[in-house]
């Protein structure tokens, strides 16, 4: 009965704890714990990460049996050593292609300074999109950065910053609002995550013609991100006559699961703090022609 | 068990959840193997151990999140208590115990989880959260569990002479 008595304390007292924890953690009053203990389990995250990261591509294959028995028919025909060779030269290229891209995408956009980082870890919670990258404080990294990928696409924002390591809000985490402008519609809204994955464009002109497959690119609304940054595509429009605005369903640009290095626009000054991003009304939003 | 030994073991775990995990995500569910040591423990050490297993895990893993911190040690608090309840009641000593824990303790911690996230103003939704992820997880989570309480209760009988100094 004492037994059953201290473990009940025991499971109340922890219980009791973690929400004090939790509303310091909203007070920001744990950041210095919080950045120390990141500091001491990011080393370990990264190690980590690349012992896993082979994990993915596998589930990938064996997702898709079919195009795995063909593909394994064809490699059994080759010589296994060639095999490991091509193997690691695949790699190698695939990593080179997305560096040249990113290269590519700085010498465009010459303006911006940029950090690289690799993705290290992604957020635990399925309903969290969120990444850990291998930058932090001392490579200058501070809350709200925008972080793009290749194509000059835009992943998210750098959320919280360690001094190693830093968290990336994704622009499909449910919590990311990024106000966005459809390229052919001319129109512009407001971009947030959905539960799905995808991205949802809300606070569209009810009158305006929003083209499929358009293109959504960051409107600079705010002041908060770049201009002209990919955000996704349309894939679908939802418009109700009795709805004061309609809404579109964007596929994103870049495969969060598939990230692997990334680059941190570190020298765009946001006209306000990332958290208060302003929420467009259809009022508030007139069609801006995105300048190059 | 020994702090020097938990501590770095829950960090593995909650490391594994941010790295592995989400790459094998399957219909939108992941295993969360952290959840199913957490509970197993509970059940096989049955004297409330798990409860401070579920604190040290949860709070680890909440340091790798962008979530509210402390939100996954409240949740797995939740899911232990559900798995001191079913371990020590009809099932005990039957293989189904780790099965129906690994089910129940899934919709426990998620749901814990979601009220969380919602509380702090974060826009989910709970009813397509069910078929979209904790069901999906849950069935992740219930085939592996037979093995991982296997492996618990070989760790368990590995550990024990060495007493417990929680």
């Amino acid at each position: 009965m004492n037994r059953d008595r201290s473990r009940s304390w025991l499971l109340l007292v922890l219980a009791a704890i973690t929400v004090v924890l939790l509303l310091l953690h909203e007070a920001g009053q744990l950041q210095p714990i919080e950045t120390v203990a990141q500091a001491v389990l990011s080393p370990i995250e990264r190690a980590a990460s690349g012992v896993f990261g082979g994990i993915g591509n596998l589930f990938s294959a064996v997702r898709d049996l079919n195009e795995l028995r063909t593909r394994n028919v064809e490699l059994e025909k080759q010589n296994q050593d060639l095999l490991t060779e091509i193997a690691r030269l695949r790699g190698l290229e695939g990593e080179n292609a997305a560096l040249r891209q990113l290269l590519n995408f700085t010498q465009e956009n010459p303006q911006y300074q940029y950090q690289t980082a690799a993705v290290i870890g992604r957020d635990p919670n399925p309903y969290l999109q969120y990444i850990t990258i291998n930058a932090g404080s001392r490579e200058g990294l501070t809350l709200g950065m925008p972080v793009v990928t290749t194509g000059s696409t835009l992943v998210g924002r750098v959320s919280e910053v360690g001094l190693r390591s830093s968290k990336v809000e994704l622009l499909s985490d449910l919590a990311s609002a990024v106000n966005v402008h459809l390229q052919t519609s001319d129109v512009t809204g407001l971009a947030t995550g959905q539960q799905d994955g995808s991205l949802l464009v809300q606070y569209l002109p009810l009158g305006a013609k929003i083209a499929d497959n358009d293109i959504a690119l960051t409107s600079g609304l705010g002041g908060n991100l770049p201009r002209n940054l990919v955000v996704g595509q349309v894939i679908r429009v939802n418009k109700k006559d009795f709805d004061t605005a309609q809404t579109a369903q964007l596929r994103p640009a870049a495969d969060y699961n598939r990230l692997e290095v990334v680059l941190v626009i570190t020298n765009f000054e946001p006209i306000e703090p990332a958290a208060d991003e302003i929420t467009p009304t259809p009022e508030a939003t007139p069609a801006v022609t995105p300048t190059p | 068990m020994s702090l020097y030994f938990v501590v770095p073991f829950l960090a593995l775990l909650a490391v594994f959840q941010a790295t592995a995990a989400p790459q094998i995500r399957i219909a939108g569910g992941s295993l969360n193997l952290l959840l199913l040591c957490v509970m197993s423990w509970e059940q096989i050490e049955a004297r409330g151990e798990g409860y401070a297993w579920a604190f040290v895990g949860g709070l680890t893993v909440d340091l790798i999140s962008g979530g509210p911190f402390g939100t996954s040690a409240l949740a797995l608090l939740a899911a232990t208590f559900i798995a001191n309840q079913l371990g020590g009641g009809m099932f005990r000593d039957r293989v189904i115990i780790p099965l129906v824990t690994a089910v129940a303790g899934t919709f426990a911690y998620n749901g814990v989880y979601l009220i969380v996230l919602r509380l702090f103003g974060i826009p989910i939704d709970l009813v397509s959260a069910i078929p979209q992820v904790i069901v999906p997880s849950a069935l992740l989570n219930m085939l592996a569990s037979p093995i991982v309480a296997r492996l618990m209760l070989a760790l368990y009988h590995r550990v024990r002479p060495a007493g417990v100094s929680w």
